[in-house]
């Protein structure tokens, strides 16, 4: 009797298929030789381990053009004074909300709950977590030559 | 001895690389046609050595042989055995046929006139 491979295995590697195509029919392709599931098994999570099914870390160029500037035009420069004008330490990032307003919340969540605080500097250190992880992460993979090479050849194209 | 220029890349290879790479060779000689992909180099590798290789494994040293422009690799047909997957076949190229060769004189060399020390292991 032929063995199937056991589902949840299968809806894992269903799952993570797009990243190896390859590697993921080469299970399927091994399980059928070698009929034992926990074969398979063994196999799919020293994948996973590894990091053979991790997307990979190539960065593709997406822009077929420059980007324009995001830097505001000189012609908007009392726009861009203005908009640095507001900026002070004790604005709020939030548009429409004031300093006061900033501090009207503040003194309401140590008010009615000061356990929000908690959840807030859990967050805050969460997403510095994640940061931290993301620029370690890009420090360890950064863009490919070929990337940029890419890139490079489409805009040298473009320019002629 | 001579110093490296820095732009030719170092042929050197790891324990596993060498084998992966041997296997891949192996298969392209194998007479019943069979192309280099996960399955065969395994099959190659479990045959001829005496350690149980994992797929994941095998497809990190092939990445790793492939950035270094040691094998080239093109995207075969997909089978229903596979459940329509399609295969990721390897090939040898000239770069890592020369860090092959480079390796395996290095392995002569090294194990020459050892016959019988390693006999006596």
């Amino acid at each position: 009797m032929t063995l199937v491979p056991p589902r949840v295995g299968l809806a894992i590697l269903n799952r993570l298929a797009d990243r190896n195509e390859a590697l993921a029919g080469d299970l399927l392709e091994g399980f059928q030789l070698k009929q034992s599931r926990v074969w398979f098994w063994k196999e799919l999570i020293g994948a996973i381990l590894n990091g053979s099914f991790r997307r990979s870390p190539v960065v593709r160029p997406i822009q077929l053009v420059e980007f324009p500037s995001i830097e505001i035009p000189i012609e908007n420069f009392a726009a861009k004074r203005e908009m640095l004008l507001t900026r002070g330490l004790s604005a709020s990032p939030v548009r429409g909300v004031s300093g006061w307003t900033l501090v009207m919340v503040i003194w309401l969540i140590t008010a009615v709950n000061p356990l929000l605080w908690v959840l807030l500097s859990m967050g805050l250190l969460a997403g510095i977590g994640i940061g931290i992880y993301r620029v370690r992460r890009r420090q360890r993979y950064p863009m490919t030559a070929g990337a940029d090479l890419t890139t490079l050849v489409i805009l040298d194209h473009h320019a002629k | 001895m001579s110093p490296k220029s820095p732009s030719t890349p170092p042929l050197y290879l790891g324990e596993f690389e060498l084998l992966v790479l041997l296997a891949i060779l192996r298969v392209d000689q194998d007479a019943s046609g069979h192309e280099a992909y996960g399955v065969t180099i395994r099959d190659a590798l479990e045959a001829e050595t005496s350690r149980e290789v994992a797929l994941g494994a095998i497809y990190k040293t092939l990445g790793r042989l492939e950035d270094k422009g040691y094998v080239s690799s093109r995207i075969g047909e997909p089978t229903a055995q596979r459940g329509g997957r399609r295969k990721k076949l390897y090939r040898l190229e000239s770069l890592g046929s020369r860090a092959l060769k480079q390796s395996m004189a290095d392995l002569r060399r090294l194990t020459r006139g050892l016959g019988r020390a390693l006999e006596a292991l």
